[in-house]
C-alpha cells in the first residue's frame, strides 16, 4: 500500500510541475481551461489527481466532455457535493499542491456528535453574542490551494455559518457560526463530506505562545521605526563633525532623537528587561543582562548630554541595537513557528465517539461523556476508547501503541484492556474502568511531558559563554569607571560606556540565533524537523546511541520478492502450516501475505509441523520448509541453473526459503531481508560517531538477537522484551550523553529520558511531542545526516564565538585605554556582528561530504 | 533652514501613519498565517467572477 501511494504521489508531483510550467506559458485568462485540455487521454481522478486504473466504475459519462473520471466513490461524492454548494470553481484552483497527503479512506458515517457535547463547547467554544459563537479546531485534509478557497467560501452557501478562516501554518480552522441556526456537529459533517477532518485542538499549543509571537511582531515594527528615524538624524550629526551645525538645530535634533528613542527603550526592549530580571532573581547570568544595561546606560547618558547641551549622544546606537536584537529573536521565532506547526497534526489516539450499551439499547455517545461502569461495544478494527475489563468474550487486541508489540494478544474474559489499543478480533463488550485523562495512554503522554523539563540541564553553549561574558564586561566597566574617575566624571562615564558597548555580546545575541534558524531551514529540506535548538551541541558530543528495533532498524513488513516452483506439487498447505506454527517469525509474515494474495487458500488443512529453531519446519514428517543452509545439509542434487539462481537472489540481499522433501526441491521463495542494505551501511557509519550503539526493543529476545547479529552489535548491547518504562530507565541510568532514536508511541518515555530524542516516522505523531527531533522520511541515514550536520553547526557556532571574543578583546583593550569614544564603539559593534553573521550563515550544514 | 522645524515633525508624523497602519494590520491578524496569505492572489479571479455573477 505504501509503495502504491508513493508512485501516485510521484505522478502527482510530475503533473503539478507540468501544470505550473503551463501556467507560466499561458495567459491568465486561459488558465482555467488548461487543466482539462492538458490531460486529455490520461486517466486522472478529477478530484484528487491520482491515476485511475483502466476500468473505473465511477466515471461520469453523462457529459460529452467526459474527463470527469474519479478514482473512487469518495472523490465522486465530494465532487457532487462541491458542485451542489455552487463552489465548482474549486476545480480551477486546486492546481498547487501544498502537502503530499496520501489519500485516506474516510469512513462512511463518522459521527461528530462530540462537537455538540456540553463539555466540549464549554471548554473550546467561545460565545461572542447570542447569535454568534466561535470555535477553533484542528484541521486535516488540506492538500491544495483550492481547499483553502473552498473552505473559506462555504459560509456563503450554508445558512448559519458566518465565517470560516483557515490557518495553514498551524493547520487550524476557525469557525464563526450561529448556534441557533446550525449545530456544530452538522458543520463537522459537512466538512467531512468534502474530505476534511476536524479534531479538537491539542492543548500544548497554548494561546500564550501565539500572543508572544504577535507582541514580538508589534515591537519589531516600532523598533524599526525608531531605529530608522534616529539613524537618519544621526547622519546629520556625523556630517556636523566636519561642517559644524548651529546649536539651535543640534538641540532640536537631539531632543527629537530622544523622543524617538523613548518608545524603543520603554516598549520594545521589554523582553530584554524581563529576561534580565527573571534571571537575576534566579541568580544566574543571562545574555540579556548586559544588553539591558547597555541600553539603559546609553539612553541615560544621551539624555544627560542632551539636557546639558553636549554633543555626545548615542540614540541611534541604542535604537539600532534594540532593533537588530529583536530582529534576530523574531527570525528565530518565525522558523520555530513554521516547523512546530508544519505538518498534519493531531490525529487523536482515542476515538471521539463510542457505542454505549444501556440495558438492551445501544447509542453512540461522545467519548468525553463516558463514565466508569459504562458498558461499551467495540467492533472489529476499532480503537478502544477507555481502559476497562472485557466482559463478553475473549478478545484479540493489538497493543502496539502501548507496548510496541504488533502481534495481537488474546485477552481472556475479565482481563484488562487499554484505551488506544486496536480490536483485531470479533466485537467485544467492555466494562469501563478508567476514562479520559486517567487512562494508561493519557498518563504515558503526561509522563513523557514530565521528563522534558529535566532536559534543560544540558545548557546552551552561548548562554554559558554569555554568563561569563556578562560578569566580565560588568567588572571591566566598573574598573574602567573607577580608574578614569580621576580625570573627571564625564571622561569616566564615556570610557565605561564605551567598554559596555564594545563588549556587548551581540554576536551571541544575533549570530547564533540566526545560524540556528538557518540550520532549522536547512534541516527541514532534508526532512528533519528540529524542535529544540540545544540539540546541536548535545548531538555533537553524544556518546551513546540507543536504537529502537522495529521500524527504526528493521523494515517492519518483509515481503516475498521472488517465487519459483520447480515441481508441480501443491506447496500451499505446506506454507500455510509453516505460518500457523511460527507466527512470530518475520519471514512467516511475508509468506502469509504472499499466501493471502493467492486464491482459495483458506480451504487448505493445516498439517502438523515441528519447528527446528534456526533451520525451519518439518511438515507432516517428510516435507521441509526452511533456510538454504539446512537444505544444503540434505545433500540433494540441484542443477547449475538453480545454484546460480540462488546465488543471484542472495546477492540481491533476499533471504531464501526453500521447500523440499527428502529427494527433490519443490520451490524457492526470495524474501526481502528485513534489514535493508542502507541500514547496515548507516549503522556502520553511526558506529564511528558513537562509543556505544545499543538496541532497545519490546520485541522477543530471539528477534532482537537476530537483528543484533545482522548488524554486528554484541549481544550485551541488545535488549528485548522491554516495557516503555524499562527503556526509559536504561537510558536515564546510562553514563555519558545519550541519544535515542525510535518511533511509535511506546518509545515516547525513552525519547524524553534521553538527552536528545529523535523521533523517526513510522509511528504515531505522539512520539513527536516527546522528541526533540522528528525525521519525516523514516530513514536511519537521515539520522546520520543529522548528527554530522550537528557537528558542523556546533563548529560554526564556536567559530562565531571566537570571532566575537577576538573583536571584544581588541575593542575592550582600546576602550579601557580611553582610545575610543562611545560613538566609535557603536560602530565597531555592528562590524563584529556582521562578520560573525556572515560566518554563521555560510554553507549548508546538512549536506554530506560526498553529495 | 528654519523650515526644518516644520519639515522634520511633518515627515515623522507621516511615517507614524505608516507605523500605525502596520500595527493595525498585525493586531488584525494579517501576519498570523504567512502561508495562507501567499495564495490570496489566486482567489482574486474567482472573487471577481462571483461578484459579477451576483451583480448580474
Amino acid at each position: 500500500m505504501r509503495a502504491a501511494n508513493h508512485t501516485c504521489y510521484k505522478d502527482r508531483q510530475k503533473r503539478h510541475l507540468s501544470l505550473i510550467i503551463d501556467i507560466m506559458n499561458t495567459s491568465v485568462t486561459n488558465r482555467c481551461d488548461f487543466q482539462i485540455s492538458n490531460h486529455a487521454g490520461k486517466n486522472i481522478c478529477l478530484h484528487c489527481g491520482l491515476l485511475i486504473q483502466e476500468k473505473s466504475p465511477w466515471a461520469d459519462n453523462s457529459d460529452n466532455n467526459s474527463n470527469k473520471n474519479f478514482c473512487c466513490s469518495g472523490c465522486k461524492i465530494i465532487y457532487e457535493t462541491i458542485n451542489r454548494l455552487g463552489l465548482g470553481d474549486y476545480y480551477k484552483l486546486n492546481i498547487i499542491e501544498l502537502t503530499p497527503s496520501f489519500k485516506k479512506r474516510l469512513k462512511r458515517d463518522k459521527s461528530f456528535a462530540w462537537l455538540d457535547s456540553e463539555k466540549f463547547l464549554s471548554s473550546h467554544a467561545r460565545k461572542i453574542s447570542e447569535l454568534l459563537s466561535g470555535v477553533t479546531l484542528s484541521l486535516s485534509g488540506i492538500h491544495c490551494t483550492g481547499c483553502v478557497w473552498l473552505l473559506e467560501n462555504i459560509p456563503g452557501t450554508i445558512d448559519g455559518i458566518d465565517q470560516i478562516k483557515v490557518n495553514l501554518t498551524r493547520g487550524e480552522i476557525k469557525i464563526l457560526y450561529n448556534p441557533q441556526r446550525i449545530k456544530l456537529s452538522k458543520i463537522g459533517e459537512l466538512l467531512y463530506s468534502l474530505g476534511y477532518d476536524v479534531h479538537s485542538l491539542n492543548e500544548t499549543r497554548s494561546s500564550r505562545q501565539k500572543l508572544a509571537y504577535k507582541s514580538l511582531q508589534l515591537k519589531l515594527g516600532v523598533a524599526a521605526f525608531c531605529a530608522l528615524n534616529t539613524m537618519m538624524l544621526a547622519v546629520s550629526f556625523f556630517q556636523a563633525i566636519y561642517t559644524g551645525m548651529p546649536d539651535s538645530y543640534a538641540t532640536f535634533f537631539r531632543w527629537t532623537s530622544l523622543l524617538l528613542t523613548l518608545p524603543a527603550v520603554i516598549y520594545c526592549a521589554k523582553p530584554f528587561y524581563n529576561n534580565s530580571i527573571i534571571s537575576l532573581k534566579m541568580h544566574k547570568p543571562h545574555i540579556d543582562q548586559p544588553i539591558s544595561v547597555a541600553i539603559i546606560a546609553g539612553f541615560i547618558l544621551s539624555c544627560t548630554n542632551t539636557l546639558l547641551g553636549n554633543a555626545n549622544v548615542y540614540y541611534d546606537s541604542v535604537c539600532s541595537l534594540i532593533f537588530l536584537l529583536l530582529a534576530g529573536r523574531y527570525l528565530q521565532q518565525l522558523s520555530l513557528e513554521k516547523y512546530l506547526y508544519g505538518f498534519e497534526s493531531n490525529r487523536n489516539l482515542i476515538p471521539e465517539t463510542a457505542v454505549r450499551k444501556i440495558d438492551a439499547t445501544t447509542s453512540e455517545v461522545p467519548t468525553a461523556d463516558l463514565e466508569e461502569g459504562d458498558i461499551i461495544i467495540v467492533g472489529n478494527n476499532q480503537i478502544l476508547p477507555v481502559d476497562g475489563k472485557v466482559i463478553s468474550n475473549s478478545a484479540l487486541i493489538d497493543n502496539s501503541i502501548i507496548t510496541g508489540e504488533s502481534t495481537p494478544l488474546k485477552i481472556a474474559i475479565g482481563c484488562a484492556v487499554y484505551a488506544g489499543s486496536l480490536n483485531k478480533g470479533e466485537t467485544i463488550e467492555i466494562l469501563t474502568k478508567k476514562t479520559g485523562d486517567a487512562t494508561k495512554i493519557a498518563s504515558l503522554i503526561k509522563e513523557s511531558e514530565k521528563y522534558r523539563d529535566f532536559k534543560s540541564a544540558a545548557s546552551k553553549l552561548s548562554e554559558k559563554a554569555a554568563g561569563y561574558f556578562v560578569l566580565f564586561s560588568a567588572f571591566a566597566a566598573l574598573c574602567c569607571f573607577l580608574y578614569w574617575l580621576n580625570d573627571g566624571l564625564q571622561v569616566a562615564l564615556n570610557t565605561s560606556l564605551s567598554v559596555l558597548i564594545v563588549t556587548c555580546p551581540c554576536a551571541l545575541g544575533i549570530a547564533t540565533p540566526t545560524a540556528l534558524a538557518l540550520a532549522f531551514q536547512s534541516a527541514r529540506k532534508y526532512g528533519i524537523i528540529i524542535k529544540n535548538p540545544d540539540i546541536f551541541e548535545i548531538l555533537s558530543k553524544a556518546r551513546n546511541l540507543y536504537l529502537d528495533k522495529t521500524g527504526t532498524i528493521t523494515n517492519p513488513y518483509p515481503v516475498v520478492k521472488y517465487f519459483r516452483q520447480f515441481e508441480s506439487n501443491d506447496i500451499k498447505p505446506i506454507v500455510k502450516s509453516c505460518i500457523a506454527h511460527s507466527q512470530h517469525h518475520p519471514l512467516s509474515l511475508a509468506l502469509g501475505k504472499w499466501l493471502s494474495s493467492c486464491e482459495e487458500f483458506s480451504s487448505q488443512k493445516i498439517l502438523p509441523a515441528l519447528l527446528e529453531p534456526g533451520k525451519g519446519l518439518i511438515v507432516d514428517d517428510c516435507l521441509y520448509i526452511g533456510s538454504k543452509k539446512w537444505f544444503d545439509s540434505f545433500h540433494i542434487s540441484i542443477s547449475k541453473e538453480q545454484t546460480s539462481l540462488f546465488n543471484d537472489l542472495s546477492s540481491q540481499g533476499l533471504s531464501l526459503v526453500l521447500i523440499w522433501n527428502n529427494f527433490q526441491l519443490y520451490a524457492v521463495f526470495g524474501i526481502e531481508n528485513s534489514i535493508s542494505h542502507d541500514t547496515v551501511e548507516t549503522i556502520n557509519k553511526l558506529k564511528s560517531l558513537f562509543s556505544n550503539l545499543i538496541i532497545l526493543s519490546g520485541d522477543h529476545h530471539a528477534a532482537v538477537a537476530r537483528t543484533a547479529e545482522l548488524i554486528n552489535i554484541s549481544k550485551d548491547n541488545a535488549f528485548g522484551e522491554l516495557a516503555p518504562e524499562a527503556k526509559a530507565q536504561i537510558i536515564s541510568t546510562s553514563e555519558g550523553i545519550s541519544v535515542m532514536a525510535g518511533d511509535g508511541f511506546n518509545d515516547s518515555l525513552a525519547l524524553a529520558a534521553a538527552d536528545v530524542g529523535i523521533g523517526i516516522k513510522g509511528g504515531l505523531e505522539a512520539a513527536f511531542s516527546s522528541s526533540d527531533v522528528y525525521i519525516t522520511d523514516g530513514k536511519l541515514s537521515t539520522v546520520y545526516r543529522l548528527i554530522q550536520g550537528s557537528k558542523v553547526i556546533f563548529k560554526k557556532i564556536r567559530m562565531t564565538l571566537l570571532i566575537s571574543i577576538l573583536y571584544n578583546l581588541t575593542g575592550l583593550s582600546l576602550a579601557v585605554c580611553g582610545l575610543i569614544n562611545p560613538l566609535i564603539a557603536a560602530l565597531i559593534m555592528p562590524a563584529s556582528s556582521v562578520t560573525s553573521l556572515l560566518v554563521a550563515t555560510s554553507g549548508n550544514p546538512f549536506k554530506l561530504k560526498n553529495e | 533652514m528654519d523650515i526644518i522645524y516644520l519639515l522634520l515633525p511633518l515627515s515623522l508624523i507621516l511615517s507614524c501613519c505608516g507605523l500605525a497602519a502596520y500595527l493595525w494590520s498585525v493586531k488584525n491578524g494579517q501576519f498570523d498565517d504567512l502561508e495562507r496569505s501567499k495564495f490570496n492572489p489566486l482567489y482574486e479571479d474567482q472573487k471577481i467572477q462571483s461578484e459579477n455573477k451576483q451583480n448580474k
